[in-house]
């Protein structure tokens, strides 16, 4: 079984590669001008990253501190934030925010309600950006 | 030439202003109006908003909200603008060049076109001019060219956009001289280059004023249309022989299909904005010129002119 | 030059009450701003540029000013408390305030922090006040061959903070280098990696990429790792013995080598626009490390590592002002927004500038000193508060703070998709730290990636394959050979630590 130290230097070979068959490709102009192509440096990127993950790959070193469960529950926080995020475009700062302090709060098992009342600080700053410097929030 | 131009504009904004609905007077914002920037905070274009946007306040009683929207030299700002609903809530500010040059290489990849939005007015055009280090043995162009062909070396100069590097291969070509086109990412490293002596020449777009004022740098042509206030002695690309010219302008529009009478009054407010004695203060400060308000119309056709400008400059260094 | 009687009535001008009072408001506003994470002294400056309009000149310049050597030390004080730098420039002084803080010794690890801010600060002040004639012609003569020379230098010394991995961290430059290649290309202005997002156009906004990868992911983490009891952020112990919680005059004295070479590497950088603090203060960190006899204690909570960096950010915002006032040329975004700010009061920064408002410009230069003592005494007093504020729970701080992040980078970028792309680069962050890729090397290489392109595609076409042209650079040439001799040394100190496999 390769350890996932090896594996994330796979991973960059197969980045560089897609990123010079695939990607750039599709996403960078070639130009028929004199001067510097647009895609140089992104193909000595493409170049680097696959050499250095290929050498990774057979001479690991560093370490992986990945902590399973932490980043599992890392991925449900900043879920929460990104659908608090998606919320804020449609709804508004002004109800979302106060709404996604609260829901943070109670996923980190905060229960006490004078500490709760943190939830009010996004009105502040609403308040603060919005009537006072005059700089609209979504 | 100037003074014809501001004429023209004038009258422009008084026929739309009198063909106007006597109820234009009475059009009002149902809400905030958002005046969406092209550039980030701190620049130029910001600074005109702000400006604008206070005096229009004051004047109107309107409440007139700033918003950055930088990206793309203004196509994100006008992605955005196009998409938005044509209530008279939503007005952007930006510069034509860029606009209009990246309409025209890459149109499959802009979401908008010229006759996606109606135009309120322009701000200011911007000078902009070759310059050259004091003390180089070229002052105008025949002595340029005269002395690229005798030293037989590639002129190097600096640009920051893309008009800018057309327009210096286009002479190159009609000359038959060589040059070669530094890339810089504003007027002020074009400066740094060229009093460090890295680069032949430069263009100008207002940086360069106080360096021509303490004699370290000379003018060579005006690329605009018309000459420039502080050098009124320099003359333009065009009297010089070469029939290529940029005209940078600062203009104002909104979503297509705005109702005439709100168009009218957005026009309005705009003009008596950009005629305030604080713009013209501003502006007689900074940018060492007047403010120059095209009208609705006139802005349209500016746009369209720029199209032409640019299709010939892309012909010339095909 | 100027006689007596100017520069004595500009210093004069400098001390009246107005000015004091708004130098006082700027500094307190900037550390404020700085200590808060998302929110920094370039998006305040920004929007305190409307309210200078109503105000004279000097004061108005002075406070921004203020804002901006304030933020520099508001900066350290989350980086070393919670290890999420306040501003970028405060990425390594995490490095080691962090550890320090965690070992129990947060308030010695924030007041060596403020001293060698402090010190840095007035070191380029003084600098830029006695000698920025000559120092100007420096900015002139970097050109963008002698550029793409000092930026492979700076990589070369930077290079010594990889760790245990030199592939890894070969390929965090690269991710990074790649990421900023996002955008319009500097040379053709063509649209690179957009995938139909007009957003994308500019590239990725640069705060929501910093204030993602180095705040908002060390939230993310500390929220997740909660797992028992709810405490607070960072532990105080009220009975800790006084050495524990000052730093000593002998302390102090022992960083002076570290703290002058990060003064000087702060200023030099400083007076060539274009390197900016974070990479500064990195390099300086850098070198303090090769340089130390226990190299092994930096990143464990060594004070000579928070020395390094904040002097040398610090010192770069004095010297910044030099090319910003000789040559009108801004050395980093919040010089970019002052000089707009001069502009709009009348002031073309430029070659007249000394000549034509010299009481001014010394007006200004005596406002900056005095800055830099409101600094340090608004600073600890600024300490004593934060360090109240911190000793709430963490389940206050945190998500606080993500709102906060939010907010910043909404005010920064002016758009919700900046604030996604502070979400993702937020994951990017957490995932490279878990798999072991360095985000500091990462985000060196985000910063500086687009000025190494503009500058290598200048130098190519200048160069336009005729490399004799390099011998009209000394200055380039001597800046390669150190890049190449650091390369050197480095290559032979990692030997014997790579030596036998463990």
């Amino acid at each position: 079984m390769p350890s996932l130290n090896r594996l994330t230097g796979a991973a960059c070979v197969l980045a560089g590669l897609c990123l010079l068959l695939v990607v750039i490709p599709d996403q960078v102009e070639a130009i028929e001008d004199s001067g510097v192509q647009p895609a140089t440096i992104p193909e000595a990127v493409a170049w680097v990253l696959m050499v250095a993950g290929a050498s990774h790959t057979l001479f690991p070193a560093g370490d992986t501190p990945l902590d399973g469960p932490e980043a599992l529950r890392a991925g449900m926080f900043l879920a929460i934030v990104g659908g608090g995020v998606y919320l804020m475009s449609e709804i508004g700062f002004l109800y979302v925010a106060p709404a996604l302090v609260l829901a943070v709060m109670l996923a980190m098992g905060e229960r006490r309600w004078f500490l709760l009342s943190t939830a009010a600080l996004p009105v502040g700053i609403w308040a603060i950006l919005e009537l006072w410097l005059n700089r609209p929030l979504p | 030439m100037p003074r014809l131009m501001k004429f023209a504009a004038s009258a422009a904004v008084l026929a739309a202003l009198a063909a106007a609905p006597a109820q234009a007077a009475d059009w009002k914002p149902g809400g905030p109006v958002t005046l969406s920037v092209a550039f980030g905070a701190g620049g130029m274009t910001d600074t005109l908003a702000r400006l604008l946007a206070d005096r229009m306040e004051k004047d109107t009683g309107w409440n007139i909200v700033v918003k950055n929207r930088p990206g793309g030299g203004g196509v994100a700002m006008l992605s955005g603008l196009a998409r938005a609903k044509p209530d008279g809530l939503n007005i952007g500010i930006a510069v034509n060049m860029p606009i209009v040059m990246q309409l025209i290489v890459r149109p499959a990849k802009i979401p908008f076109r010229i006759k996606d939005f109606d135009y309120l007015g322009t701000v200011v055009w911007a000078q902009l001019a070759i310059i050259g280090l004091k003390g180089a043995p070229y002052t105008d162009m025949k002595s340029l060219i005269a002395h690229a062909k005798k030293s037989g070396k590639p002129l190097t100069v600096a640009h920051d956009t893309k008009p800018q590097a057309m327009i210096m291969r286009a002479i190159a070509r009609s000359a038959g001289i060589k040059a070669k086109m530094v890339p810089h990412k504003s007027g002020a490293e074009q400066m740094q280059s060229l009093l460090g002596g890295h680069v032949d020449l430069a263009f100008g777009g207002g940086a360069h004023i106080p360096y021509y004022k303490a004699g370290k740098i000379t003018v060579i042509a005006s690329v605009n249309q018309r000459r420039h206030g502080y050098a009124p002695d320099m003359r333009t690309l065009i009297e010089q022989g070469m029939d290529y010219y940029v005209d940078p302008f600062f203009y104002i529009s909104a979503p297509k299909g705005l109702k005439p009478e709100a168009r009218t009054a957005l026009a309005k407010a705009v003009n008596a904005a950009v005629n305030s004695e604080k713009m013209t203060k501003f502006l007689a400060n900074t940018m060492k010129t007047a403010p120059t308000d095209l009208g609705p119309a006139d802005t349209e056709k500016m746009m369209e002119g720029t199209r032409k400008t640019i299709k010939v400059l892309l012909e010339a260094t095909k | 030059m100027f006689d007596i009687a100017t520069i004595l009535a500009g210093l004069g001008d400098a001390v009246t009450p107005v000015n004091i009072l708004f130098v006082v408001l700027g500094v307190a506003v900037g550390q404020f701003v700085g200590a808060v994470p998302g929110i920094g002294p370039v998006i305040t400056i920004a929007l305190a540029i409307p309210f200078t309009f109503a105000l004279s000149p000097l004061s108005g310049i002075a406070f921004l000013v203020g804002i901006n050597k304030g933020g520099l030390v508001g900066g350290a004080i989350p980086a070393i408390l919670i290890n999420t730098p306040g501003t970028p420039d405060a990425a390594a002084t995490a490095l080691d305030g962090h550890p320090l803080a965690k070992k129990g010794r947060p308030l010695k690890a924030a007041k060596m922090a403020l001293y060698s801010s402090v010190t840095g600060d007035t070191f380029s002040d003084i600098v830029l006040i006695t000698v920025s004639p000559p120092l100007a012609l420096v900015a002139l003569m970097m050109g963008p061959i002698e550029i793409v020379c000092l930026l492979i230098f700076a990589f070369a010394v930077i290079a010594g903070l990889i760790g245990k991995s030199l592939a890894k961290g070969i390929v965090a430059a690269a991710l990074g280098l790649l990421c900023a290649s996002i955008g319009l290309d500097p040379e053709h202005s063509s649209p690179r990696f957009i995938f139909g997002v007009p957003d994308l156009f500019d590239g990725l906004p640069i705060a929501s990429v910093a204030i993602g990868m180095l705040a908002a992911a060390e939230i993310f983490r500390r929220l997740a790792a909660k797992r028992e009891k709810i405490t607070a952020a960072i532990a105080f112990d009220r009975n800790q013995p006084r050495e524990d919680r000052r730093v000593s005059w002998a302390e102090y004295w022992g960083c002076r080598f570290t703290i002058a070479r990060g003064a000087v590497i702060g200023t030099l950088l400083g007076a060539a626009p274009g390197i900016g603090t974070t990479a500064a203060s990195f390099m300086s960190y850098a070198s303090a490390k090769q340089t130390s006899r226990e190299p092994e204690t930096f990143g464990k909570g060594n004070i000579h590592g928070i020395a390094a960096t904040e002097s040398a950010n610090s010192a770069v915002m004095g010297a910044n002002m030099i090319p910003m006032l000789t040559l009108g040329i801004p050395g980093s975004v919040s010089a970019a927004l002052i000089i707009g700010a001069l502009i709009i009061h009348g002031i073309q920064p430029g070659p007249l500038l000394f000549e034509q408002q010299a009481r001014l410009i010394y007006g200004l230069f005596g406002a900056m000193i005095m800055a830099n003592f409101c600094n340090f005494w608004i600073g600890l007093v600024g300490l004593r508060l934060w360090a109240f504020v911190i000793r709430a729970p963490e389940s206050v701080i945190f998500p606080s703070a993500i709102v906060l992040c939010i907010v910043g980078v909404y005010l920064s970028t002016g758009t919700l998709f900046g604030v996604a792309v502070m979400l993702v680069f937020a994951a990017v962050g957490y995932a490279m730290t878990a798999l072991g890729y360095s985000v500091v090397i990462f985000i060196i290489a985000f910063f500086l990636g687009n000025r190494f392109e503009l500058s290598l595609n200048q130098s190519l076409t200048l160069i336009d394959g005729d490399f004799s042209v390099m011998l009209d650079h000394p200055v380039a040439i001597a800046l390669l050979a150190l890049a190449v001799l650091t390369a050197y040394w480095l290559g032979r100190k990692r030997r014997p630590a790579n030596g036998p496999p463990d």
